[in-house]
């Protein structure tokens, strides 16, 4: 069953056409991979998706219930979590209270204005637990701004998994990572898919094609394959737009 | 326990408790209720500029309006002192509150510029309305009657003695609000909008609400603060909604270093009152003096006086909660 | 009839004077993102040094030099303070602008004194003339020429000129221009002084019909800041249109109800921002958002 479906999605941006005619599915648990080179449309996909940008015309589906041009945070609420390609993170706070801010908005109670944070046990729990999971328990207190690259990008994932979202969309989650790093977050991405779906974009060809349950490959704006990896790697349209040729 | 005499908060209390024992009799009453009146607004103020990173430079807007109103329920509706003093409050909230339907959309400098063409707009109805603000004579003959409690008993606070400790009262009040807020769920929404509005938004805030919040929370100590100004002064007037005066809280907050510190506010807005006062004391041209200290203070200490020195953190949340 | 003629007239070219004061004030928002509080206060100094140079230099040199010495002033404090700000918070420029209004103010103040002074029209424009329809100030209809004649030259330099390109591009998109890398900084610097230059001028030209007096600075920097935001953050054409709206709304209240004429640029204001909000002539741009 689609988690996720787009349908007929067109964004211009001036004369360039971002994103056309695009109609995907996304399966409900499955790992999804979108590839293509720069300026494919990936990422205007993403924003699309959630909210960030309303599309030229489409429509976006969750869950079979319309949620075209619905704000950022009422989308969030349904169950979508993201990550972007260049870290999005509170760097003046601890990390803790990263992933604390992101339970405290599942559990709607960031309109308490009375009682200190550190009195809702619930919520500061959940955080612990969380950072435990992503292993950044040891370094929860110190400033943000003071994580290694890693570390940071790591916590990001766990902002989104904070969130408990049904459906992850994940914009380069490896970019800027050395190889021994990109592993670790590989990992991770595997061991959480147990219990969520995710669409990943994604370069690194190696990470796509370990990971991927479907890959969709865009090109200019459209979709031009879609299909297991092996498939992919068997395609020569693909090969030609993207692994042999022009990035 | 003793760890709480050390605390800020306590401090502050403390020396405004005792202050008149020391200033009654060289005349400097009314100049430490000012010093109480500003702290209020510079510190509800805070709330938006340096939690939620919305720079406002038409709060005076709030602060005047806080003024008029409180005279005119006063001299209209009831000559009591509650009344006009919610009633500020409310009408302040209730202005930004639809301001705040356009403004909250806005941010860095355009918000900026709306706040300030906002301010100019009510300047000039209040300087033009005189039939019911006064014009330019402002509006005379505010009061500063007795407390009453339910009819129960009343306390008299036309005395500047006793004026003093009500505005102390309300500003031990005022701050104990406003440290609650910062540090429940509602301050750590605001001070995330403020690092990465983006990212609260996809935590699943409504970020727009949570700014309009906070501009509805800072409006409304403005009103408090201007009411309370406008039984200090008998009178309300159009002046502090001026642009030229706007750049006073932001001053305030700023020369304390309230970007960085929750308490900046209180040093800012007595230092600021200080040296307005010694300057226009020793030279009728104290404008150039000022001007050129705002000036000297923006090129070489923008994070203000506890930013200076490190005092508390970034985000004033969290370590100064440590110590309590 | 005449009267309103007049009074139309009087809005028109005052909305052409308020155009080149926007100009100028619209040029350092848009390319520093610094909102100019001292703008006025340059436009008060291009007045009074105008009136200290005539009766030594006569008219037109003094409406070239005392441009220019404000220019240079505008220079200066580019030089010394506002470079120092650029990218941080919006509200330091604003406040250190602030500083700068205060101290000239209080310079003239000093310099000059409290009292207002007037200047004489130039003798070849003093009086009256008729239009057949109406007599009407020479010297205003002058004004307007000399107007249009800056606002054609800063119409060339922004469309014709390599420096014309890159700063509307810097209107737009400051990473643009961010890309330009050591160039910035001067093309910064320049930008500035010719936005002082700009309210400097002005001065010089609004001088002889207004009396000139410590606080006329204050008094005129809020009009270039409605036009910028009715005419739309980063457009010419906004500017002009927006200083037209800005004067015709101003003098023809004078008709109706004269106590309102300087509330009514508020709300014009108001009404253009719910039914455009980033201004008539106004492209998205980062400033927005």
């Amino acid at each position: 069953m689609a988690i996720l479906e787009t349908a007929n999605i067109e964004k211009h941006f001036g004369g360039l056409i971002a994103n056309r005619d695009i109609s995907i599915k996304i399966e409900e648990g499955a790992i999804t991979s979108i590839i293509g080179p720069n300026g494919a449309g990936k990422t205007t996909l993403f924003n699309i998706m959630t909210g960030l940008y309303k599309p030229d015309s489409g429509r976006i589906l969750f869950q079979e219930q319309d949620i075209t041009g619905w704000p950022i945070h009422k989308i969030v609420e349904l169950g979508i979590a993201r990550s972007f390609q260049v870290l999005n993170i509170f760097n003046e706070i601890s990390p803790f209270e990263n992933i604390r801010l992101a339970v405290q908005s599942r559990k709607k109670k960031g309109f308490h204005f009375l009682r200190s944070t550190k009195y809702f046990d619930d919520i500061n729990e959940e955080a612990e637990t969380v950072l435990a999971e992503i292993g950044l328990a040891s370094v929860k207190n110190i400033p943000t701004k003071e994580l290694s690259y890693g570390n940071k990008r790591i916590l990001e994932i766990g902002i989104t998994l904070a969130s408990e979202p049904k459906l992850l969309l994940m914009d380069e989650p490896t970019s800027g990572l050395p190889s021994s790093e990109t592993e670790r977050i590989k990992e991770f991405i595997k061991k959480i898919s147990e219990r969520l779906t995710i669409v990943v974009i994604e370069h690194d060809m190696n990470v796509v094609l370990t990971i991927s349950d479907t890959i969709t490959v865009l090109h200019q704006g459209r979709v031009i394959a879609q299909g297991s990896p092996e498939e992919i790697k068997a395609n020569n349209q693909v090969q030609e737009a993207y692994l042999g040729g022009i990035d | 326990m003793v760890r709480y005499f050390r605390h800020p908060m306590f401090i502050t209390f403390a020396v405004f408790l005792i202050l008149p024992a020391f200033i009654m009799k060289l005349g400097f009453m009314t100049l430490a209720i000012e010093v109480m009146i500003w702290i209020i607004f510079a510190m509800g103020y805070n709330i938006l500029l340096g939690y939620t990173g919305l720079p406002s430079f038409g709060h005076g807007l709030f602060f005047g309006t806080g003024a008029y109103i409180c005279g005119l329920i006063q001299q209209h509706i009831i000559a009591g002192t509650w009344i006009p003093i919610l009633g500020s409050m409310l009408f302040c909230g209730m202005i930004a509150g639809i301001v705040g339907l356009f403004l909250a959309r806005k941010r860095g400098i355009y918000f900026a510029l709306l706040t300030i063409a906002l301010t100019q707009l009510f300047f000039f109805i209040a300087f033009l309305w005189d039939g019911v603000t006064g014009g330019e004579d402002g509006l005379m003959g505010i009061e500063r009657y007795a407390l009453t409690f339910f009819g129960l008993f009343s306390i008299p606070i036309e005395g500047i003695l006793s004026y003093y400790y009500f505005v102390f009262v309300i500003l031990m009040v005022s701050l104990i609000l406003l440290w609650k807020m910062v540090h429940s769920p509602l301050g750590s929404v605001l001070y995330a909008t403020k690092q990465n509005e983006v990212r609260a938004k996809y935590l699943g805030y409504n970020s727009v609400l949570y700014k309009w919040i906070a501009l509805v929370i800072s409006a409304i100590f403005a009103g408090l603060a201007g009411a309370l100004y406008a039984m200090l002064m008998h009178g309300a007037f159009a002046n502090p909604m001026h642009w030229t005066k706007s750049g006073d809280v932001v001053m305030m907050v700023l020369i304390g270093g309230g970007l960085t510190n929750f308490f900046g506010p209180i040093l800012g807005a007595a230092i600021f009152i200080a040296i307005r006062d010694i300057i226009s004391s020793i030279t009728e041209h104290w404008y150039l003096f000022y001007g050129l200290l705002i000036v000297f203070i923006i090129l070489f200490l923008p994070e203000g006086i506890l930013g200076y020195f490190r005092v508390g953190h970034a985000s004033g949340r969290e370590e100064v909660l440590e110590e309590v | 009839m005449a009267e309103f003629y007049s009074q139309l007239f009087n809005g028109l070219i005052l909305g052409l004077l308020f155009a080149v004061m926007a100009l100028g004030f619209m040029l350092i928002l848009g390319v520093m993102e610094v909102i100019n509080f001292s703008h006025g206060a340059l436009f008060a100094l291009g007045a009074y040094f105008a009136l200290t140079l005539q009766p030594y230099l006569g008219y037109w040199a003094s409406l070239i030099i005392a441009p220019l010495l404000v220019g240079i002033i505008g220079l200066f404090i580019e030089w010394s303070a506002v470079r120092r700000i650029y990218g941080k918070d919006p509200l330091l420029g604003l406040l250190m602008t602030l500083g700068m209004a205060m101290a000239f103010e209080e310079i003239i103040r000093i310099v000059w004194g409290k009292i207002g002074y007037s200047i004489a029209a130039p003798k070849f424009v003093a009086g009256p003339i008729s239009l057949g329809f109406m007599w009407y100030s020479k010297y205003r209809l002058f004004m307007a020429a000399l107007a249009l004649v800056l606002l054609g030259l800063v119409w060339i330099f922004l469309e014709k000129t390599p420096y014309g390109a890159i700063i509307k591009a810097g209107v737009s998109d400051s990473e643009m221009v961010l890309a330009l890398g050591k160039n910035l900084r001067r093309i910064r610097t320049v930008v500035f002084g010719l936005g002082s230059a700009l309210a400097g001028i002005a001065g010089v030209i609004a001088g002889p019909m207004w009396s000139l007096k410590p606080t006329m600075g204050t008094e005129v920097l809020m009009p270039a800041f409605v036009i910028v935001v009715i005419g739309g953050i980063g457009s010419f054409r906004g500017a002009v249109i927006g200083g037209l709206i800005v004067g015709l709304s101003k003098s023809l209240t004078v008709l109706v109800w004269p106590r309102l004429s300087d509330l009514m640029m508020y709300l014009v204001l108001g009404i253009v921002l719910v039914v455009r909000p980033r201004g008539l002539m106004g492209e998205k741009s980062l400033l927005e958002q």
